[in-house]
């Protein structure tokens, strides 16, 4: 989809944009002549076009534009961008490597494509190409990116999903001051705002992939990376216990409908983004609910609804945020909760997801593009423009726009055992296993997940059979 | 006749008939633009299906029926097969009656044209904007869907609202709203948990109130009752407060009075001695009262909710089956979304069915219809008698199309259903797409599908060939 | 018979009337209800496609009616604003057109020419390769959508020219698709021109494409319309073909514009209904241009 169906949303933000791109030539200004190294990757000229996808639309497809700017005019390359709507781009690219007409780069955002388009030999691998830039990366995301030792993608944009985002304003008429750690403490808090007469959690479901994202942060936190690479790979059955304690965790939120906007049906109502609207909505709108479990990249969704949030506590004017949403909208985020006190040994760990770019087709001109792109310079212009956190540590923090964006971020840094999205890494196996996170969200009674994650563990056992 | 002579004729001039065979590849030469079009795109496509269908992912390794086997083991898509049969069973014979009825109906009256083109009109729209349309017209929400806002007016005319709705479908209940003095009586009402006399104050604390609602009514801070004598003197209030969101049960500044409650005196025996309402400092009185003691009660009325909405986009079985296994609900239920969608699809088709019917029915004898009347059938009767069972071969053209339609159904779940409802709404097309092509291409798997979606059409093709070669 | 009368037929006759003079108001009545009912849908996305982007989940659609000043085409005006900006509004309604128009030109003209020869040449199994066209007709077109990609792919290889992710991609798709549905429909019109006429034009030295331009073609345009409506209709409204063949074409077309759109629904319902109305607004004036032609597609229609 192309931005410009966006234009209305577009034109309440082209103030802060404008702004923006003043900072943006500013900002490269200041990256050129701090570290030339990191354009070098560009500046020799080399002219002709380079087709990429990606999955970024609307305002997240300007930020992309203005980032690849600098690419474009150092080395006399046309980027020819086409932007796929979210959950798409998979089956695009295939469909057009299947078609004999890929894009010369595909920004793939999961690493399972990545691998089934390496064993089709639709990929040309990129370490030769980016050569010392790959040292931008933490190994366990050029290992993400790596099929049979061989790299063949570039992180270019990463999601933090250790994110839990709630609305200040809300928080504030519920009375509460300090943030939650654990899980036991966010339900507890979840009662304190039901008291106040506000519905806690908007709670994301859509086709079921939200719903993923929160169990696996369940997952990762409560048993940990080590087994959550495991269940990835299918080294554990899914009926294990470890797997019954997070479907548990969740049946403590789920199993309690009046935490949840709309109670169970209004939950299994919802769609991505607008479980997001419900918390911050657009001018005119008051919050329904206090809180949305999804990754940093809701920023970009709140943005959209009105171009007066702020980010942090402090509101429009630098006031802090008080009770009236109306008056000082503001937003932000507090990580995802380990499950009690006495279980806090992951609470550093943390689940992400990337988008990936890839050579579908090696020319000169896309092999420059991969170059660049994992180099920092382009990172540091759309982190400077906000609703974005890279995966690239030569992106300083200080290249992020404000306290909330930057804290995001260096959750990312610091993460003590970073895993990837689990159910991106399933394959075919994704939307089935979608629909049984919504069967528990349906019924979180014990005898269901029981039955789920029997239903889990045959789907694993046929999905890895293949 | 003499072909081979020459003559001028209206075709161009001087001519010499072309010889039989020359005219012959002249007409050979027509035909195979259209041909060789289908044998490249639909006919060699057909075969392609069937022997990807055997083999793996990538289409490089003979599985023999694995992908079958994985179809048949998937709860999905055989969830999948039990949506299409549902439709099947439900769509072809409910359009065709109803393309019966209004095309029968619409003879009789004046404005049969401009009541046809109305009811043909949806037949031109894309399934996805139709879908799209119904999409709103079940949303759960009440201010967007139109269904369940007359669902909520029909409930709200039957039971009010109350200004303190507690409403079960949201998972919220009177043991939650009750914080101080008073607990639930079992029948919709608070009660306070101790008795009070006369001349003495009582203070009850509910929670869960949002501020909007204490806007709405207009609530002022909470002041805590003085004890007069003779009187009953009483509160509820906010039992939350947002300086101490932990504390309950005392009345701190930045607590608010609930207003326009309904709260009676009870006897001990359980009897309404006198009833009154809050005011917006939340404060009652009870005067002129004797002596004894006495509890409050928070009527239930004050906790009616409004109607919550029917999920008709949802998943929600109308056919029980709970305890059953996971295999055996995923083919027993008929989920809401299923029937949202078949009323959308007659919305769509009916037009079509009742078109065709309209068309066979003019050309039916009307001076049958007319002695049948005569004779003093009825005209239920005469339908039912004489029209229906002349009309039965075109009947069973518009039930076979539909047949045929709704096998293929797709656009209709991706742009209707919800996201978390489509793989309750999938049928055998879409689920072709889900499994098939998102997620990366499996074309093993795909295609078996599409050739068990090609094996379904077969009796339908067979049938019409049937009929066709009969009238050849 | 419970009255009595001198003349039972008369007054059997005058009951009947009287009893259907009673039935006639319920009816009329009746089928008024039925016709605002089918309206509903309609006249919804049409207010929803007038009415500010705020009001979507607030305020119900009906409210319209005690407050027709919330009505503005101030959505209309956002959409067009942007021009024909790949991926807007506009740019996918002609995208629409650009690649229905060849599709339903094509269909009509290759299935005139093939029933034409079905029906005058003289060659031998002409009425079994009707019969298998009759069969295709009812073929689901899930069955080609990977072996078509693959063949793409090898044409692009072969010659350069890859039609995946172009018009002509999803053109072809469409044409093959609508073919046999149109062999049928031409077929079906062409036997009931009289074989004598044709064969006399034969006799006077017309040559087969002359006959089929000069006669066979103005006699059979009606037909021709009707299959053309009928494949204009079709195409138009196809949202699975573009999904897969026009892979990575910046130009879309409007249902899958609309499709794009149902992923955030509250945000962008203004979008989508103001895309479907203009979607159903093209199809719609076809459709009452040419209802009669539409009407005798659909009857011959019947077996799609």
């Amino acid at each position: 989809m192309s931005f410009s169906v966006l234009l209305r949303r577009w034109e309440r933000r082209s103030v802060k944009l404008a702004a923006a791109v003043g900072g943006v030539v500013a900002l490269s200004a200041v990256i050129a002549l701090a570290d030339s190294s990191a354009t070098k990757a560009a500046t020799k000229h080399i002219g002709g076009s380079v087709t990429v996808w990606a999955e970024w639309t609307g305002p997240e497809q300007q930020s992309f534009e203005a980032a690849i700017t600098p690419f474009e005019t150092q080395t006399g390359i046309k980027v020819n961008y086409a932007g796929k709507p979210s959950g798409t781009m998979d089956s695009a690219t295939e469909t057009a490597v299947k078609g004999g007409k890929p894009p010369d780069v595909a920004i793939l955002p999961d690493p399972g494509t990545l691998r089934i388009l390496a064993a089709d030999h639709a990929l040309t691998p990129v370490g030769p190409i980016i050569g010392k830039e790959s040292k931008n990366y933490a190994a366990s995301w050029n290992t993400l990116a790596s099929v049979k030792g061989k790299q063949y993608g570039v992180w270019f944009k990463a999601a933090n999903k250790n994110t839990i985002w709630y609305n200040p304003a809300e928080f504030a008429a519920a009375g509460i001051t300090s943030l939650p750690t654990t899980w036991t403490g966010l339900l507890a808090d979840a009662t304190t705002i039901k008291a106040a007469g506000i519905a806690p959690f908007s709670l994301c479901t859509d086709v079921g992939w939200p719903v993923a994202d929160l169990w696996q942060n369940l997952y990762l936190k409560s048993a940990g990376p080590t087994d959550y690479d495991k269940l990835a790979a299918h080294q554990i059955p899914w009926t294990s216990p470890t797997v019954t304690t997070a479907f548990n965790l969740l049946a403590d939120l789920v199993g309690t409908p009046s935490d949840l906007l709309g109670g169970t049906s209004g939950a299994l109502s919802s769609t991505y983004p607008g479980c997001v609207d419900k918390v911050f909505p657009a001018p005119g709108s008051l919050p329904q609910a206090a809180m949305v479990i999804e990754a940093d990249f809701v920023v970009n969704e709140i943005n959209s609804n009105s171009s007066n949030y702020t980010p942090g506590l402090k509101g429009t004017g630098g006031a802090t945020c008080t009770a009236d949403a109306s008056k000082t909208p503001c937003y932000d985020f507090f990580a995802f909760p380990y499950p009690s006190a006495s279980d806090s040994t992951y609470a550093s760990a943390l689940q992400g997801a990337g988008d990936v770019a890839t050579l579908t087709k090696s020319t000169p001109q896309s092999r420059a593009f991969i170059k660049y792109l994992a180099s920092p310079e382009g990172g540091a212009i759309w982190a400077h423009l906000g609703g974005f956190t890279s995966p690239n540590k030569g992106v300083p923090l200080s290249a992020y726009p404000d306290p909330v964006t930057r804290a995001d971020a260096k959750e990312l840094v610091d993460a003590k055992g970073f895993v990837f999205s689990l159910d991106d890494l399933q394959g075919s196996w994704e939307p089935d296993l979608w629909a049984d996170m919504l069967s528990v969200v349906k019924t979180p009674t014990a005898a269901n997940i029981a039955a789920v994650e029997q239903t889990m563990q045959a789907q694993a056992t046929a999905a890895g059979i293949k | 006749m003499t072909a081979a002579t020459p003559e001028i004729t209206r075709f161009g001039g001087l001519h010499r008939a072309p010889g039989r065979r020359r005219r012959n590849l002249a007409s050979l030469a027509f035909l195979a633009p259209a041909a060789i079009w289908l044998l490249v795109v639909v006919v060699y496509p057909c075969f392609a299906t069937i022997r990807y269908s055997f083999y793996d992912e990538s289409a490089s390794r003979f599985v023999g029926l694995a992908n079958y086997k994985a179809v048949f083991s998937t709860d999905a898509i055989l969830v999948a097969f039990r949506n299409n049969i549902i439709w099947v069973l439900v769509f072809p014979f409910l359009v065709t009656v109803i393309g019966l009825m209004l095309a029968v109906l619409s003879e009789r009256i004046r404005w049969g044209t401009a009541f046809k083109t109305i009811i043909v009109m949806p037949v031109v729209f894309s399934a996805t904007a139709s879908a799209l349309v119904w999409r709103t017209i079940f949303d759960l929400n009440p201010h967007v869907g139109v269904v369940n806002a007359l669902e909520q007016t029909a409930s709200d005319f039957v039971r009010p609202p109350g200004p303190y709705p507690v409403d079960a479908n949201l998972g919220q209940s009177l043991a939650g709203l009750a914080s101080t003095g008073v607990r639930p009586d079992g029948h919709g009402s608070l009660v306070s948990i101790s008795t009070v006399n006369a001349g003495h104050t009582v203070e009850l604390g509910l929670i869960g109130v949002s501020p909007q609602t204490l806007a709405l009514l207009g609530a002022r801070t909470a002041r805590a009752p003085t004890a007069a004598p003779g009187v009953i003197d009483g509160l509820v209030w906010r039992d939350f407060s947002p300086s101490h969101p932990g504390a309950r049960g005392r009345v701190y500044p930045d607590e608010d009075g609930l207003a326009d409650l309904q709260v009676s005196l009870l006897r001990t025996g359980g009897s309404a001695v006198a009833t009154t309402t809050t005011r917006p400092d939340g404060q009652f009185k009870f005067a002129n009262i004797g002596p004894g003691s006495f509890r409050v009660q928070i009527d239930a009325q004050n906790f009616t909710s409004s109607f919550g909405g029917t999920f008709w986009l949802g998943s929600s079985s109308v056919t029980p089956t709970s305890g059953l296994s996971q295999t055996a609900q995923a083919l027993l239920s008929v989920p809401l979304i299923d029937i949202a969608m078949i009323v959308a699809y007659l919305w769509m088709w009916a037009g079509f069915a009742m078109v065709i019917i309209a068309a066979g029915l003019s050309s039916l004898n009307r001076e049958v219809l007319e002695a049948a009347r005569i004779d003093g059938a009825s005209e239920w009767q005469v339908l039912k008698r004489v029209t229906t069972p002349m009309l039965a071969p075109v009947l069973a053209v518009v039930f076979v199309t539909m047949v045929i339609n709704v096998l293929k159904v797709f656009d209709i779940i991706l742009n209707m259903a919800p996201g978390s409802s489509q793989a309750a709404a999938s049928t055998l097309a879409f689920s072709m797409y889900t499994h098939g092509f998102e997620g990366g291409i499996h074309s093993g798997l795909a295609s078996a599908i599409a050739v068990i979606l090609f094996a379904s059409v077969v009796p339908a093709m067979a049938w019409n060939l049937k009929r066709i070669r009969g009238q050849m | 018979m419970t009255g009595f009368s001198l003349d039972p037929e008369l007054s059997r006759a005058r009951r009947i009337r009287s009893r259907m003079h009673l039935s006639r108001s319920a009816l009329n009545l009746g089928l008024g209800a039925v016709g605002v009912l089918w309206l509903v849908p309609t006249i919804s996305l049409a207010v929803f496609s007038l009415r500010p982007e705020g009001l979507f989940d607030v305020s119900g659609w009906w409210h319209v009616l005690t407050a027709p000043t919330q009505l503005t085409l101030h959505n209309y005006s956002a959409l067009f604003s942007q021009g024909f900006a790949a991926g807007g509004l506009l740019d996918s309604t002609l995208t629409s057109l650009v690649i229905t128009l060849p599709a339903t030109l094509l269909v009509t003209a290759l299935a005139s020419l093939a029933a034409y020869s079905l029906v005058f040449g003289n060659w031998r199994g002409r009425d079994v390769a009707f019969l298998v066209t009759v069969g295709l007709i009812v073929v689901p077109l899930q069955v080609a959508l990977i072996p078509v990609l693959e063949l793409y792919r090898s044409f692009g290889s072969l010659t350069g020219y890859n039609p995946f992710g172009t018009f002509a991609g999803v053109i072809i798709f469409h044409v093959g698709f609508g073919l046999p549905f149109g062999i049928f429909l031409m077929r079906n019109f062409y036997t009931g021109i009289p074989r004598d006429l044709v064969e006399a034009a034969r006799i006077e030295g017309a040559r087969e494409w002359t006959l089929f331009r000069r006669v066979v073609v103005p006699l059979g345009l009606p037909a021709a319309a009707a299959l053309a409506v009928f494949q204009f209709i079709w195409v138009w409204n196809d949202l699975l073909v573009a999904l897969i063949f026009l892979g990575g074409n910046p130009h879309q077309t409007l249902t899958l514009f609309l499709f794009d759109q149902t992923r955030s629904l509250a945000a962008d319902y203004w979008i989508i209904s103001t895309g479907a109305m203009v979607s159903i607004v093209v199809p719609l004036g076809v459709f009452f241009a040419f209802q009669r032609h539409f009407v005798r597609g659909l009857l011959a229609g019947a077996v799609k």
